[in-house]
């Protein structure tokens, strides 16, 4: 009997006991729905990660100021002063493989506004060359270059949404805003970027509500408290990708000696961040594997039990078709196939099941979910192949039938 | 040892070609088999036995029987439940082998063959009637009657001109898409008719093809039966009814698995 016949054959009797086929193939519709989902929802995640590490930038390596806790501060600052830009500079000279190196610091400005429009904003005081090393990108206007900076010039460059918020469609250059109580004038606006403010502890500085302006003015025109640490961040482009861990050591190093072995910084490697992801995502993997693993087992289970009592019931129909001239193999192949088909129905419902609950999530739960033609073909592979291997005994146990004793068989 | 030897089928002048010459062997065995062949004869039993376990005890459904059938014949195995013709027809059919003896179909030794052969053989050479019909209640009566031909692997086209042919040589021309539940019981033999001529089997064997039916749709299946005959067919009918055998030209009783009378024999 051909294989293409044989699978019609076996439509035909799952048809015909339409409600026991489905109920055979439930185990396996919600085992590859549930797969399909999960997966979709760890793909979404990753997606989502990658493109926050991405973010930082995988060819830097970030310090950032740590400010110790209230109590010991003023011991603290005793020893040591905090990020600040003797940090950047020694940086610079004696850590080998660094290209570049970027200042930032973060003011806490208590009224933000232009043209008589009051803002929530964030803002940075940033290196010229800063833009390079986050992947800012620029709408509009210039970003401040480094004669900005050496004049301590009064200008900003600004986040899109900052800048709808303030000055509306108009085109906000050449205008001024006020941050506390210093007047900046608008010379750049920065295109949206990412929205997402911090991934796995490590802050992400969101662009969109952000003013930038020349480090130097931020330090020198804006009141900070002066124990607070000068610098908030520094950024160090790397000349190699690959080096950032090494880099990280000897920043470590060096820093660990300028703060007087003080921890008041801590460093960000985004390459070791996206390795982390990476065996995070693994271990999700391996943990999913097993759980659909195991819900496809009791999918195969369900489908071997009913495949034994399919095996039984027509156990007549098995001493027929010996009769007049089918094969042990011919058997075999028909409940084989007649599983096969199960387990293919079964995935194929499972995967629009899984494709419907990863929808539903990402629109209920606001969480990305990418459903990857990679985890289509996994899980019902593995469908398929638990179908097929449930299967076989009860297919053996009717091609082993004895012809005689099957036809007296009532 | 076996009492009864049932000497030739047609009457033929063939010795008991029983007596254990070396039954095992395949010097002896070919010797047999060309001894057997040159007369004909379509089927050959030599001193064959069939025996069950049931728990610790053995039990004999068939006793060394002797017995030649040639192609053409019309006969009737006769005998009360528990005699063993059940078991003899199964042997015949080749659904089952012998526990001894030699068992010739075509000259051929049906115990030695595999079990996939011995598929072959039932597909291309018998065809069963079986007394409860025995069709696949969700085909309807051409897919029935084509099953043959699917384990023969005959494609489909095929399949299916032959199937109509069958079954309208059964006499049931108008009804070959209707299933088995939707047809009487005389009806649901025909199809079972039709099945088993599809292969043009050289041997049709019947296990109380009436046994089922009423009197009036016995007589008419009978008359297939005899008409199948006419037509060079090989007719085995299992039955314990006097009128059904009274249709075959030749009657084997059986008793205790051994045959007690075969008409061929006695005259």
């Amino acid at each position: 009997m051909k294989l293409r016949e044989a699978f019609a054959a076996a439509l035909g009797s799952l048809s015909a006991h339409a409600l026991r086929s489905l109920l055979a193939t439930l185990g396996v519709v919600f085992g590859v729905g549930a797969v399909i989902a999960m997966l979709s929802i760890g793909a979404g995640a990753e997606s989502q990660a990658l493109e926050m590490i991405r973010s930082l930038g995988l060819e830097n390596v970030l310090v950032r100021s740590q400010e110790p806790a209230e109590a010991e501060r003023r011991e603290v600052r005793e020893k040591s002063l905090g990020l600040s830009l003797r940090d950047s500079e020694a940086i610079l000279d004696a850590v080998p493989g660094v290209l570049m190196v970027a200042s930032k610091v973060e003011i806490e400005p208590y009224s933000v506004l232009a043209d008589g429009v009051v803002s929530r904003a964030q803002v940075f005081g940033v290196a010229a060359h800063y833009r390079q090393l986050a992947n800012l990108d620029l709408a509009q206007g210039r970003f401040f270059d480094s004669r900005d900076e050496e004049d301590h010039a009064q200008v900003a460059v600004v986040g899109k949404a900052l800048s709808r918020r303030l000055f509306g469609y108009r085109s906000p250059l050449g205008r001024t805003l006020k941050v506390d109580d210093v007047w900046l004038e608008v010379v750049g606006v920065l295109a949206a970027g990412n929205e997402q403010e911090s991934f796995e502890g490590v802050a992400l500085s969101s662009s969109a509500d952000a003013v930038y302006l020349p480090v130097t003015t931020a330090l020198r025109k804006f009141d900070r408290d002066p124990l607070a640490s000068p610098l908030s961040e520094i950024v160090i482009r790397l000349e190699d990708e690959e080096a950032g861990p090494t880099v990280a050591r000897v920043v470590d190093g060096l820093l660990s000696r300028l703060h007087a072995g003080v921890e008041d910084y801590r460093l960000v490697v985004p390459q070791a961040l996206l390795e982390q992801n990476r065996r995070t995502q693994r271990l999700f993997n391996i943990v999913m594997g097993c759980i659909a693993g195991i819900s496809l087992l009791v999918g195969g289970i369900g489908i071997m039990n009913i495949m034994l009592a399919t095996v039984l019931e027509r156990t007549r129909e098995i001493g027929i078709r010996r009769a007049v001239g089918a094969k042990r193999k011919d058997i075999l192949i028909q409940f084989v196939v007649e599983s096969f088909t199960i387990s293919l129905l079964g995935g194929l419902a499972g995967v629009a099941f899984g494709v419907l609950i990863a929808k539903i999530i990402a629109a209920s739960a606001q969480w990305p979910t990418l459903v990857e033609p990679k985890a289509i073909l996994i899980s019902v592979g593995v469908a398929v192949a638990v179908g097929i291997a449930s299967g076989l005994y009860p297919a053996r146990r009717a091609a082993m039938l004895d012809p005689v004793e099957s036809l007296r068989y009532d | 040892m076996t009492e009864l030897t049932t000497g030739s089928a047609t009457g033929q002048v063939t010795g008991p070609r029983t007596g254990p010459d070396g039954p095992d062997g395949p010097d002896g065995s070919d010797a047999a088999r060309r001894g057997g062949d040159p007369s004909g004869a379509l089927i050959e039993l030599q001193e064959v036995s069939r025996w069950y376990q049931v728990g610790s005890s053995q039990v004999r459904a068939l006793d060394g029987v002797d017995l030649r059938i040639a192609a053409g014949e019309y006969i009737a195995i006769m005998g009360s439940s528990g005699s063993g013709k059940s078991t003899l027809m199964n042997l015949l059919g080749c659904l089952d082998t012998p526990s001894d003896g030699r068992y010739l179909f075509r000259g051929e030794a049906v115990e030695k063959l595999s079990d996939d052969h011995l598929a072959e053989v039932r597909n291309a050479e018998i065809g069963f009637v079986f007394q409860s019909f025995h069709l696949l209640p969700r085909g309807n009566a051409l897919e029935n009657v084509e099953l043959p031909l699917v384990y023969a692997g005959v494609p489909v086209a095929q399949r299916r001109r032959r199937a109509r042919r069958a079954l309208e040589r059964v006499g049931l021309g108008e009804r070959m898409e209707h299933r088995p539940s939707e047809l009487s019981g005389g009806q649901r033999q025909r199809v079972a008719i039709a099945r088993a001529l599809i292969n043009d089997p050289s041997l049709l064997l019947a296990d109380e093809p009436t046994g089922n039916l009423d009197s009036s749709t016995s007589e008419e299946i009978m008359e297939l039966m005899d008409e199948l005959h006419r037509g060079g067919t090989t007719v085995i009918l299992v039955t314990h009814e006097t009128q059904v055998a009274a249709h075959a030209a030749r009657r084997i009783e059986l008793l205790d698995g051994r045959i007690r009378h075969d008409s061929a024999a006695s005259g």
